[in-house]
């Protein structure tokens, strides 16, 4: 009883800390899950840089979860990374798998697949998008990571960055995106 | 909500964006998808949308993961290696009391302290030991030789009057006779005598510093230190006793091995006493007595059964070709109680000899067998000019 109210009380503690934003949560998360996530790895044709690739994306999927609101506590926070790391490793191995044989021709495109071309177009689509916000520097970029990878409020966002209100963040938001739009255009063209 | 299946609801900027970040109930979205199957333009709008937002959630997590490598770095740098600060702090304290144990306790066990000699004549190391002890003591020679001149006359008048003996208390005793030979090389006897008085005189500037049982010790151990193959290893309970190996050779090496000290050790001390119940008597007039600490040596016999327990281990050690011998320092003089597979018979005793071959060494002839023993220099010559200064 008393062993489960420490379990508890420390995942309550790194929820808590998520929530508000502090990153050394994700610290805490990757230290303690370092071990059975590399082991797991290592057992599964990896190596530890995979490893710890992966547990920084399975904590940050926890993040992003509990900061989003979708994160329901029904186990540990290490069981749920664990889970997540393997399933993203098992998923990775299939596709590496999968795409291996293809791989000697160098042709793997040229069944005319065209769902697979259009995973490639929208991949480069997205890759050219996600360069025209890094291009697009503060306030845009700020703007529009605290609006959609932060899920922040309006008003959240006016208060962190300074600004008079929810309506003026609001209509920067709009004009960041008009901007955007305009940037990913130039670069496609 | 019905009516958003019917307009194009994706004008409407923040529908659009809850419903890409799926803000909305269930009921709605089964709405507005509905309405997407059928209209292009909303679909357009929201594939946009949905670009835009996976642009930006691709950029965080990208932007989350390099500050979480940051951050676990920087945690890295600042945590103590305490794995490789308690591994070198374990190290360092197996060293001291390695060290420790080796300096203080070491000398009162039975183990090797330093190796036996094997392979190296005995003679030789005679020779090279009078050499080394000459040459470390030649910056003070020039001001000692005429004492340690004075000492070795003494010694040769005690011998002309026979009083060099060596005895066993007992059934056992042997008494030996030092033999006192002056040949008829008036020069060559010269330089013996400055070289005793060399080495004497070394040895009581030694002598001076031994006040007390402890300090003893630690000069013995220092001057087995300095020889490089003493046979010495161990020091018994008693402040002034010590435990050596005596190296047991078969009498075909024994003659050769005689043979051998007579052609190298030739000007050299060489001191040897017959071992006899009688009357010391000049052994040879080639032979040459010319230092002996102990006037009397006393030979006990006993068998390994009688040996004490801290000896045990040693005995399996060393095997059937060295006798443990226990060397005491009596007022009778020196006793070498040796420790033999199978008792002795004490007619072999009664022919026995014992040479001593430098200052250091001593040979035991024992019928037909040879016990050759190299004791630390505070067991020999050294301590005799102290004594009678």
């Amino acid at each position: 009883m008393s062993a489960s109210l420490i379990f508890l009380n420390s995942d309550s503690r790194i929820l808590e800390q998520i929530r508000n934003g502090d990153e050394q949560a994700l610290v805490t998360l990757f230290e303690k899950n370092r071990t059975p996530v590399t082991a797991f790895v290592v057992r599964n044709s990896g190596t530890r840089d995979d490893a710890e690739d992966l547990l920084q994306e399975a904590v940050i999927v926890l993040w992003e979860r509990v900061r989003s609101g979708r994160f329901h506590y029904s186990s540990a926070l290490g069981t749920f990374i664990i889970a997540t790391a393997r399933n993203k490793w098992l998923r990775l191995l299939a596709r590496k798998r999968k795409e291996l044989p293809m791989m000697p021709d160098g042709n793997e495109f040229a069944s005319e697949d065209v769902s697979s071309l259009d995973i490639v177009i929208e991949e480069e689509e997205a890759l050219k998008l996600r360069e025209a916000l890094e291009k697009l520097g503060d306030p845009c970029k700020t703007i529009l990571l605290l609006y959609y990878y932060d899920e922040c409020s309006m008003q959240e966002i006016a208060q962190r960055m300074g600004f008079a209100n929810a309506d003026t963040v609001k209509s920067k938001k709009y004009q960041c995106k008009k901007a955007l739009e305009k940037a990913f255009m130039r670069g496609r063209e | 909500m019905g009516k958003l299946e019917q307009e194009h609801w994706t004008e409407n900027d923040v529908l659009v964006e809850n419903f890409v970040l799926e803000r909305l109930s269930e009921t709605e979205l089964q709405e507005l998808k509905q309405h997407l199957a059928r209209c292009a333009r909303c679909r357009g709008n929201v594939e946009r949308e949905q670009r835009i937002v996976g642009a930006a959630k691709s950029l965080g997590r990208a932007l989350l993961k390099q500050r979480l490598g940051v951050n676990l770095k920087a945690r890295a740098e600042r945590q103590i290696p305490w794995p490789h600060i308690l591994s070198t702090a374990a190290l360092i304290a197996i060293i001291i009391g390695v060290g420790t144990y080796y300096r203080w306790y070491k000398p009162a066990e039975p183990a090797d302290l330093i190796p036996m000699s094997k392979e190296q004549p005995i003679a030789q190391q005679k020779s090279e030991s009078s050499q080394e002890k000459i040459t470390s003591e030649s910056s003070t020679a020039d001001a000692d030789v005429q004492r340690g001149v004075d000492q070795t006359s003494q010694m040769e008048s005690n011998s002309e009057t026979g009083n060099t003996a060596i005895s066993a208390p007992g059934k056992e005793s042997i008494e030996g006779l030092g033999a006192s030979i002056r040949g008829g090389r008036e020069s060559e006897l010269s330089l013996q005598k400055e070289k005793m008085g060399r080495t004497k005189v070394a040895a009581v500037e030694s002598d001076k510093k031994r006040t007390a049982g402890d300090d003893f010790r630690r000069d013995v151990a220092s001057e087995l230190q300095k020889n490089p193959e003493p046979t010495a290893v161990g020091f018994a309970k008693k402040s002034d006793a010590l435990w050596v190996d005596g190296q047991v050779q078969a009498r075909e090496d024994a003659a050769q091995n005689r043979s051998l000290e007579e052609s190298e050790v030739a000007g050299d001390e060489i001191s040897r006493l017959r071992i006899n119940k009688d009357e010391g008597i000049a052994d040879s007039p080639q032979e040459r007595r010319i230092s002996l600490r102990q006037e009397k040596i006393t030979l006990e016999p006993k068998t390994v059964a009688q040996l004490p327990s801290s000896q045990w281990l040693r005995q399996q050690q060393i095997g059937a070709k060295r006798v443990q011998t226990l060397v005491e320092e009596t007022p009778a003089g020196l006793q070498l109680t040796m420790f033999f597979e199978n008792s002795l018979d004490s007619t072999l005793l009664a022919g026995a000899t014992a040479q001593q071959i430098s200052s250091d060494s001593l040979v035991v002839f024992l019928d037909g067998q040879v016990i050759t023993y190299k004791l630390p220099a505070t067991f020999t010559g050294a301590k005799e000019i102290n004594t009678k200064r």
